[in-house]
């Protein structure tokens, strides 16, 4: 996978958090990642075309969500019902930031309506075929993982 | 700047709605009105008197552009201010939305400043 996407994502899980919840995300080494399992309690779903063609995962613990989810309210909301609106707004704030870097670099990316999953042994089913990247990222209230499998389309 | 405005927040995601309200009564808004697609805002704009629309570019029902021309087309209520909030800051979309009367464009994600610059911008432009 292009290191491009890589660092458009890590930048743009960086920056929305950042901005959305006051909360300093930390990269760590991005892996490859060769099952289905997520790596998290829930996970906000993205598909992308144009440009590119794959998937984003989001998957967060449901601590890390809560926290996440009480700095942006100013208030704790812990039901799955908000959680669930967390990790798919979370997913589409990241990937549109994402998108939006890289169309500085002449690619046009469009993605789909973000889907939510969760479950403590929930699967991630990319739109490819083969093994995806994790790329990890620690904060002061957990981890959560951005979870990629993209291609150029030419 | 009158802060008794209504203002009406549509967004399907409750997460969202509740962060632009909370932001929005944080600096003294009070009259806010949260609904979950865009064909119950259009209802509610027809309803009864609406100050400022804060719409989601996407939606179940109607979407935040589809809302925006739908009001923009009726000319009772054609001339109220209207935000739409998204991610989709390529230029083709705020071009899109701007082509068809919206007032702003804010973009995901955003900071307290940010949406209440917007707003009092919108506001004071439009009164």
């Amino acid at each position: 996978m292009n290191v491009v996407y890589i660092n458009a994502f890590i930048e743009g899980s960086i920056n929305v958090l950042k901005i959305m919840a006051s909360i300093d995300a930390t990269p760590g080494k991005p892996y490859l990642k060769n099952d289905l399992n997520a790596r998290g309690d829930i996970s906000g779903f993205i598909t992308f075309s144009g440009s590119v063609t794959g998937s984003l995962a989001l998957s967060f613990s449901k601590s890390c969500l809560a926290k996440i989810i009480s700095n942006m309210l100013g208030e704790d909301q812990e039901s799955m019902e908000m959680m669930e609106n967390a990790a798919g707004e979370l997913t589409n704030m990241i990937s549109g930031d994402a998108r939006k870097r890289l169309q500085s670099q002449e690619l046009v990316i469009y993605a789909g309506i973000p889907t939510v999953l969760s479950g403590k042994n929930h699967l991630i089913k990319h739109v490819l075929d083969g093994p995806s990247i994790i790329i990890p990222f620690e904060t002061p209230f957990g981890e959560f993982v951005a979870d990629v499998n993209i291609k150029d389309v030419n | 700047m009158n802060k008794d405005i209504s203002i009406l927040v549509a967004d399907d995601n409750e997460m969202m709605s509740n962060l632009i309200r909370i932001m929005l009564e944080k600096n003294g808004f009070n009259n806010i009105i949260e609904v979950r697609d865009g064909m119950a805002a259009f209802n509610t704009v027809k309803a009864q008197k609406i100050d400022l629309i804060i719409a989601d570019w996407h939606m179940d029902e109607l979407s935040g552009i589809e809302l925006l021309k739908k009001v923009r087309a009726d000319v009772k209520i054609s001339n109220t201010p209207f935000i739409i909030v998204s991610v989709e800051g390529l230029d083709v979309s705020i071009d899109t939305a701007f082509a068809h009367g919206v007032n702003d464009f804010l973009s995901k994600p955003f900071t307290m400043e940010d949406l209440i610059k917007t707003v009092t911008k919108v506001l004071e432009t439009s009164s």
